[in-house]
């Protein structure tokens, strides 16, 4: 371990995260990527979800799909204050030992929203959901990098009579993957929300309804996001590793391709400690909001197993985010066939 | 303790000062002619009829209470009848439907003191609701009518008897009652429906000059004018040519009437029609909704005024009004002017006895002024919170046009920061920061806190769900709020 590099990047965090959205980067599909899925990656602050093997590579990193072996799934759910709750699914398998794919679902929705008219008066309950699907493929280039491409689809419904739901065009996402040659290091870029258009700008024109129940459009975009990812290997202890995950984040919500204006950045921080060979214990930061979390391997419960043998997990996080104080909660399932 | 008591004091204080204000949804006003002559009547579509003095309060509040009566015209896009009151009591129509969903006009609702309230000249006339005539249903009229031909014009005929004349949905006059003493013996009177006269079809207004007893009809090729309670379908003259009358309106500074490209203004005694200076602005395609006289200015409600937004013109008689010169006539718009959002939909205005204006919005309550526009009271309902900033409701929580008000109850004066996250609490506006509000906040009816809609950024945020947080000191609340509005552009 080096505790030099945590002191120097904590004022650097702390600067970097506090950084506001001055607009509403791509409605509902926007912040629904930057919430992303997974527990192991939730209590990572996110950090994690490029640089690290996860059944849930067609959402965070295309280009790692064909490096692994077999089946991974994964299963989570999460429960945020003001009655938010999440799920990820994900599938991911490699063909053969260059090409890799997988299916990843996020899935974010509110319970129960009471509707007040304009007289205060309880109209109704609703309980908007979105769900969006991402299906990608990978492929190897060399011992050390990988690259993918992904196509994602949503489903949004508000709940809301007279409202109708709102599905997007495909956006494509594309990810980049580079290892170092001793597995101390490790980098990644994704570039997300790359629309099928002409200026490849991910547009979203949602139908709404207006007072007088005439049809109104209401346009945005999912903004282009870059997300760099680099991870840092240190073993304190023979069996034991300690990693180190940044990822800064630059959001280009512009309207043509050449445009960079209102351009926005985010940071995400993660550290992962491996004890043992059946335990983790994770601590990450994102906006603000501080994350901690765990994993215990059930199957094979021998800890003398080889790591790439079949194996589950249970996966738990806890974060507490910065607008809300409070406590959320993740708990997750993911294994390898 | 000591603080804790206050405070639900005030909060009970709070509801019951709520509940005595109208609901916030279509409403009509009456101006009452009782002995606190700064006092409206307001019925609003519910059949909730509350009194409101001129310092705010409510004093008593109604509901029909006839099963399946209602106070709407179930055919009207403006469905709240207008009443009229007279010495202290107050009448207005009420309705309901056949079986065929045609609209009847049920009677006529009567308040004179708490606890009198009656249904007059229905069923206890005849021992059933008033049918549409045969005649009529064969020609598929009604006699509520339809949205723009709808009417009913109430006047004193002689001694204190109660007369009301009002438009079938084909635009035909129809007597329909004549109310003495407003005994129940008193039934409907004939119906005139005059198809045989050409000048007396579609209809599209009334109005009675107390001052020459004249009745003014504007139609659909001009403005008629004949006197009250002879055979109007024989001797009325026509003025203004062939022109489209929209509508036409009387009261104590005296008569307009709106064509498709001017307003109107006739005088005592000969009627004459003169135009109203400056009204190509003001009237051309807004259609008038209501009108009001205090001292010698006219308040003229306009669905949409010039730069599309709703208001109200003031027009000073023997200025504006004049042939000769004039300056332009003012205009309060709902959004500068008035204490409502920009795409407020007006519903009414009335004056009372003491000068004071009140126009009445849909949803957004009922606004008063005492000194003609320069400052207004915002009156509207508000529901009770748990009070110590426990709760927010953001309502209409559809956010579709205009602005969504934020409610919420500080147990104690206090700054509050209020924001706009998306789902992933990410912030999207900040609506005011370490801004002083008054604990007594709801039950002085005067919500400031709005979200149009907009960003920090000038941009319309997204279509989809937000979160709404205030913050008082320690104390933090949430409420929620769906941004539906259309366009990419926002205008603050």
């Amino acid at each position: 371990m080096h505790p030099l590099n945590l002191r120097t990047a904590q004022p650097l965090l702390l600067v970097l995260c506090a950084a506001a959205f001055a607009d509403d980067l791509g409605g509902t599909p926007g912040w629904v990527g930057r919430l992303g899925g997974g527990t192991r990656e939730f209590a990572l602050g996110n950090a994690a979800g490029a640089l690290e093997p996860s059944a849930l590579d067609a959402w965070w990193n295309p280009a790692r799909l064909p490096l692994r072996r077999g089946w991974d799934l994964s299963v989570s759910a999460e429960q945020r204050p003001l009655d938010r709750q999440g799920g990820a699914l994900g599938v991911a398998t490699n063909i053969g030992s260059r090409l890799g794919v997988g299916v990843t679902m996020l899935y974010r929705r509110d319970a129960e929203v009471k509707v007040y008219d304009a007289d205060e008066s309880l109209e109704a309950t609703s309980t908007p959901y979105f769900l969006q699907a991402q299906v990608a493929l990978g492929m190897r280039l060399t011992r050390t990098q990988s690259l993918g491409i992904s196509f994602g689809v949503y489903s949004e419904d508000l709940d809301l009579s007279g409202v109708q739901s709102f599905r997007a065009p495909a956006r494509i996402d594309l990810g980049w993957y580079l290892r170092g040659p001793d597995t101390a290091w490790a980098a990644a870029a994704v570039l997300r929300n790359i629309g099928l258009t002409s200026d490849l700008i991910a547009r979203e024109d949602r139908s709404g309804v207006s007072a007088d129940n005439v049809a109104t459009v209401n346009e945005g975009v999912v903004p282009r996001t870059l997300e760099l990812s680099g991870r840092y290997r240190v073993h304190p202890r023979p069996g034991q590793s300690l990693d180190l995950l940044l990822t800064p984040v630059v959001h280009l919500p512009a309207s043509d391709f050449a445009s960079f204006d209102g351009m926005e950045t985010g940071l995400r921080a993660g550290l992962e400690y491996a004890p043992h060979e059946i335990w983790r214990l994770r601590c990450g930061y994102e906006q603000g909001s501080w994350g901690l979390g765990g994993s215990v391997r059930i199957l094979p419960w021998d800890a003398d197993s080889t790591s790439g043998s079949s194996h589950l997990w249970i996966d738990y996080g806890a974060m507490i985010e910065r607008e809300t104080g409070a406590s959320l909660l993740s708990v997750g399932l993911r294994g390898n066939l | 303790m000591s603080t804790t008591l206050p405070a639900l004091l005030l909060a009970a204080a709070t509801g019951l000062m709520a509940q005595g204000l109208p609901r916030n949804i279509e409403m009509s006003l009456v101006a009452d002619t009782g002995a606190d002559t700064s006092a409206v009547w307001v019925v609003n579509s519910e059949g909730q009829v509350t009194r409101i003095r001129g310092t705010g309060s409510a004093t008593t509040d109604y509901l029909t209470r006839e099963p399946g009566v209602r106070v709407v015209n179930p055919a009207a896009d403006y469905p709240v009848w207008k009443g009229v009151s007279r010495k202290g009591r107050l009448l207005f129509p009420v309705a309901t439907t056949d079986t065929r969903g045609r609209g009847l006009l049920a009677g006529f609702w009567k308040h004179a003191a708490a606890g009198s309230e009656q249904i007059i000249l229905s069923n206890a006339v005849a021992g059933t609701l008033r049918p549409v005539p045969d005649a009529w249903a064969a020609q598929g009229d009604t006699l509520l009518g339809t949205a723009d031909s709808t009417q009913i014009l109430w006047q004193l005929d002689g001694n204190d008897s109660l007369r009301a004349l009002g438009l079938s949905s084909t635009g035909a006059l129809v007597d329909l009652a004549r109310c003495g003493a407003c005994n129940p013996s008193d039934a409907v009177a004939a119906y005139a429906k005059a198809h045989a006269a050409e000048p007396l079809q579609y209809l599209q207004g009334i109005a009675y000059d107390s001052a020459t007893r004249k009745l003014l009809l504007a139609a659909t090729t001009g403005l008629w004018i004949g006197v009250f309670g002879q055979n109007l379908s024989k001797h009325p003259s026509k003025v203004l040519g062939d022109r489209n009358v929209l509508g036409v309106w009387a009261g104590p500074g005296g008569l307009y009437a709106q064509t498709d490209s001017s307003l109107w203004y006739l005088t005592a005694p000969d009627s004459t029609p003169r135009q109203v200076r400056g009204d190509s602005a003001l009237v051309v395609d807004h259609r008038i909704g209501a009108l009001a006289w205090s001292h010698d200015t006219a308040w003229v409600l306009v669905r949409t005024a010039s730069y599309g937004l709703p208001g109200i013109v003031r027009l000073k008689a023997g200025n504006v009004l004049s042939t000769g010169t004039g300056t332009t006539p003012s205009l309060l718009d709902a959004e500068d002017s008035l204490p409502f959002s920009k795409d407020v939909n007006l519903s009414d205005i009335v004056s009372d006895p003491a000068g004071r204006i009140w126009v009445a919005s849909r949803g957004e309550g009922v606004a008063m002024t005492a000194d003609a526009g320069r400052n207004w009271t915002l009156l509207r309902h508000q529901s009770s919170l748990k009070a110590g900033l426990k709760e927010v409701r953001v309502f209409p929580t559809r956010l579709e046009s205009g602005t969504s008000l934020i409610g919420y109850s500080l147990s104690e004066n206090g700054n509050v920061d209020i924001e706009i996250f998306n789902g992933a609490m990410e912030p999207v506006r900040t609506i005011v920061r370490s801004a002083p509000r008054p604990a007594q906040l709801r039950s002085e009816n005067t919500i400031v806190d709005r979200w149009d809609g907009c960003t920090d950024g000038g941009k319309l945020a997204t279509i989809g769900l937000y979160y709404v947080r205030v913050k008082s000191g320690s104390q933090v609340a949430w409420g929620k709020v769906f941004q539906l509005k259309g366009g990419a552009s926002c205008t603050r």
